[in-house]
């Protein structure tokens, strides 16, 4: 748990909270991605 | 060589023999002289840059600071590899373009036509020159009745020079008019051109392109920036009396970091990737700076034939004056064309032919000498002789058929010819004559339908939809043009381009029908109403007769301006000549529009070279090929408009890295000299700023692979815009620095090498959030979204400089993982208010009131003087 006053708190978490948001982001692209790779272009 | 072009004419160079020569004389080709490897790799680490990562390696060994010493080596080596793979990455995409651009030539070999390409031509292959072709070595005309060549480009004639039997032609020079059978003397160095290949490549002036000197600008005023600041700060600290090695070791760091080495390189590459992309597409760029004038053409003048339409003539139903049945017509027609020219006007006679079995007829005839179809004679003559008859045929426009026949109601053949016109047919004229006799007998009219392509209405449609405005060009006349344009929703202002040359005759039959008057009043003694009455008759038959006359340019006065409005109004153009082509882009760009122009002939060239994008439609001549910077591989025009759509994606990834490089120096620059000058304090130590500038090359690497939005409107570079937009990114990313540098210090007074080590932290965290925010002009959660290859090198870099920072590895003091968190949610945070920066700089740059812009004083007086 985060040791230190509630400024500090503050960004501890906010900073895992984007560390995890970060790579689900990727996975997200990586996997919508992948399920695109064969679709068609707008053309 | 004499003994080497004596080869028979029929046959040609039997393979065994042509293999023989090909290992005697090499390869048809001028050999290029590749950069050795050793030169190319050592070509990297001198230079300026290099040399300034090199004294600061230098100077770390002196002090035996061994640690920053192998950094330093290390980034000067990656810089190099990554340089390296750069190049090598475009090398190889302009091989493979150049691949797909070779000459090709006709050749016979065994008694075979066949075309090979050009590189694999030998002394004494037989080959035949045809307009529009660029000769492929030189050769020695054999048959034929003569030929027009330009070759400008090897003597310095400006006029093209009559060639006939016998004559030497030129490798490289052009084929203007005419057909001729020739021998191959000399092949690759041989040549002329060849020998003379020196001067020529000394002549060809250096292509600036708007690329390139945006690249310059931006790059002069970054290193500007840097050079001034660091220059600032050794002013002030030699002051302080700070130890001089240290100083110059920390100054020649950060000015490696803060000057875009990479940028031209990361540009050039994003565009041959992209050229590589539009390869797979059938589209061949033959000069990378294309792309980005690809990206912001708003006006597109497209070839009607072949682009819109099909190209693909059917013949509809022929009409035949009195006497002649049209069997006759197409027989004629057929003796006045040559089936292996596969030309797409005589092609339908011959399947007509084919479909009422008529076709073996033809063989009944020997054609004896023919003169093919060239844009200035608007005709095919033949003669031949059936039986012991020998006639002469013409077939061509019918206009100028009829100009041969005498005896004969015109108003009548017009007439039809405007009927088939009216229903948007091409009409082909036939004519005959026995070879003693003085004039022609008109046969009849052939009707030619060019359907438009399928594709063609929604291509349209696209471009609108992309802001460029579709222009239709064709030669035909003016109602074919107008149902053509109608079917496709072009529009409805189709104009001559006679209107243009200033040869409205409009004025010529006001004048006529008053002089006549005039004239028979006085002469005849006619009443007012009579003379009127037969004025009006004259002014119409001086119409008819000026209809089909080229009338010098210039005797219509009229003020460039309102032939260039004329010009950007209209939708397409009509009865146009390739020299018109030349003249509509040259208005058009004095308007200050970006155009495209398509074309195939060989009197194209001109045009297509002017053109911002000359556009070599698929199957087009060598000469226009040579002269367009786009050459395609497919017809039509849905294939240009995704051209289009690929260069505004690559030039949104170009836009986008430039913007992130510019704040990043911006930031990185302005936030430690500030920090040394006002705190009296290293935010990080030169070791850190190195191993960012390496955490910094992987996603360089892959910017040009993202996905990026791709621009609704025509797309230029925007000097100003970048710099706002990378000003305001910039001076967030400084404020935040400050920010955390006065929390760290005041409020939780933490030590000076914790501080660096946040710093460090936060700078690789925050850095790559902010191609996060220039790689798209909406909020970053918005589509398209970036490519797996982006967000996991960006993502990886983080990762690994929060990693270094966490355990120190004896680089830098260790942080551990709650000050790592902390960072992270740090510049999460100020990614966040980066972005409503950007929408902000956006919408008010949109709106014309950017902070400190010219537009923006201009809107805050007004503001002040209503208030």
């Amino acid at each position: 748990m985060c040791s230190g006053d509630f400024l500090f708190c503050i960004f501890y978490f906010l900073g895992f909270l984007s560390m995890a948001a970060l790579f689900g982001a990727g996975m997200f692209i990586i996997w919508n991605s992948l399920k695109n790779k064969n679709d068609k272009e707008e053309f | 060589m004499e003994d080497y072009i004596k080869t028979d004419i029929k046959r040609g160079l039997s393979f065994q023999e042509v293999e023989k020569r090909f290992k005697k004389f090499g390869l048809n080709e001028i050999p290029e002289k590749e950069e050795p490897l050793w030169h190319r790799i050592f070509r990297r680490f001198w230079g300026p840059i290099p040399w300034m990562i090199e004294i600061a390696g230098i100077l770390s060994a002196l002090v035996q600071k061994w640690e920053d010493f192998t950094i330093i080596i290390a980034l000067l080596l990656v810089n190099a590899l990554v340089d390296f793979w750069q190049e090598n990455k475009a090398i190889s995409a302009l091989k493979v373009l150049k691949q797909k651009l070779a000459k090709k030539a006709l050749v016979l070999r065994d008694g075979k036509w066949q075309e090979i390409e050009a590189k694999y031509l030998v002394p004494g292959d037989i080959v035949k020159l045809k307009i529009g072709d660029i000769v492929p070595a030189d050769t020695k005309l054999l048959e034929g009745d003569y030929i027009l060549i330009d070759q400008s480009a090897l003597t310095g004639e400006s006029l093209p020079v009559n060639k006939s039997k016998g004559d030497i032609v030129y490798s490289n020079s052009i084929v203007k008019q005419g057909e001729m059978i020739a021998v191959v003397t000399a092949t690759g160095m041989n040549t002329y051109f060849g020998k003379t290949v020196k001067l020529v490549a000394k002549a060809e002036k250096e292509e600036r392109s708007h690329f390139k000197e945006m690249i310059v600008k931006i790059g002069n005023l970054l290193i500007t920036i840097a050079l001034g600041l660091i220059f600032l700060m050794i002013l002030i600290e030699l002051k302080r009396g700070t130890n001089w090695i240290e100083l110059t070791r920390f100054s020649l760091v950060l000015l490696v970091a803060s000057i875009p080495v990479a940028l031209p390189a990361v540009l050039t590459v994003t565009m041959a990737i992209g050229a590589l992309h539009l390869a797979k597409r059938k589209v061949i760029v033959s000069r990378l700076a294309s792309i980005e004038e690809l990206a912001g053409i708003d006006i597109l003048c497209c070839d009607k034939t072949g682009t819109l339409t099909k190209n693909y003539m059917t013949v509809v139903e022929p009409f035949t004056v009195k006497g002649f049945k049209v069997e006759d017509l197409m027989f004629l027609a057929a003796l006045a064309s040559k089936e292996e020219n596969k030309d797409p006007i005589e092609l339908p006679i011959f399947e007509w032919l084919k479909k009422h079995d008529l076709y073996d007829k033809c063989k009944s005839c020997i054609q004896k000498k023919f003169v093919p179809f060239d844009p200035v004679r608007k005709r095919t003559e033949a003669i031949v002789q059936c039986g012991k008859a020998e006639k002469v045929i013409i077939k061509g426009a019918p206009q100028v058929v009829l100009k041969f026949c005498k005896n004969i109601d015109k108003n009548e053949i017009l007439k039809k010819i405007e009927e088939f016109a009216e229903n948007g047919f091409r009409t082909i004229g036939i004519a005959y004559k026995n070879i003693n006799e003085e004039s022609f007998q008109f046969i009849g009219l052939i009707p030619l339908f060019d359907p438009p392509r399928e594709d063609s209405k929604k291509a349209i449609e696209k471009a609108k939809d992309y802001g460029v405005q579709i222009k239709m060009i064709t030669g035909d006349n003016i109602a074919i043009a107008k149902y053509i344009a109608k079917i496709l929703g072009i529009g409805e202002k189709i104009y001559s381009a006679r209107e243009l040359r200033g040869e409205s005759y409009e004025e010529y039959t006001i004048l006529a029908e008053v002089i006549s008057k005039a004239f028979l009043q006085i002469e005849r003694g006619l009443s007012e109403e009579e003379a009127q009455k037969e004025a009006k008759k004259i002014a119409e038959l001086v119409q008819k007769e000026l209809e089909y006359k080229k009338l010098p340019i210039g005797i219509v006065k009229q003020h460039e301006s309102e032939i260039i409005k004329t010009i950007e109004e209209a939708d397409g153009f009509a009865e146009v000549f390739p020299e018109d082509k030349y003249f509509i882009v040259e208005k058009l760009q004095k308007a200050g529009h970006i155009v495209g122009m398509t074309g195939d002939g060989v009197n194209d060239a001109p045009a297509l070279r002017k053109a911002d994008v000359g556009i070599a439609v698929s199957n087009a001549t060598d000469a226009a090929r040579a002269a367009a910077s786009l050459v395609l591989l497919l017809p039509g025009l849905m294939i240009i408009v995704q051209a289009i759509r690929i260069a505004r994606q690559i030039f949104g990834r170009m836009e986008s890295y430039t913007i992130y490089r510019i704040a990043e120096t911006i930031r990185v620059a302005v936030f430690m000299v500030l920090s040394i000058i006002i705190f009296k304090f290293y935010p990080v130590t030169p070791i850190m700023i190195i191993i960012l500038a390496l955490l910094n090359d992987l996603p360089i690497l892959t910017i040009a692979y993202d996905n990026v939005s791709i621009s609704k409107k025509p797309v230029r570079w925007d000097l100003y815009e970048i710099s706002i937009m990378s000003f305001w990114l910039g001076i967030a990313g400084v404020i935040s620095s400050f920010t955390l540098y006065v929390l760290l210090r005041k409020y939780w007074s933490l030590s000076p090498d914790v501080i660096q080590s946040i710093i460090f932290a936060k700078l690789a965290v925050a850095g790559h959030g902010t191609i996060y925010n220039t790689r798209i002009k909406d909020w970053f959660w918005r589509k398209p979204w970036p490519s797996p290859i982006l967000w996991i090198a960006t993502f990886g870099t983080r990762v690994v400089g929060t990693i270094i920072a966490v355990y120190g590895f004896n680089l830098i003091t260790p942080i551990g993982w709650s000050w790592a968190f902390f960072v992270w949610g740090y510049a999460m945070i100020w990614f966040i208010f980066n972005d409503l920066v950007k929408i902000g700089v956006l919408k008010m740059y949109w709106s014309k009131k950017v902070l400190f812009s010219p537009e923006h004083f201009i809107w805050l007086r007004k503001r002040l003087n209503k208030a």
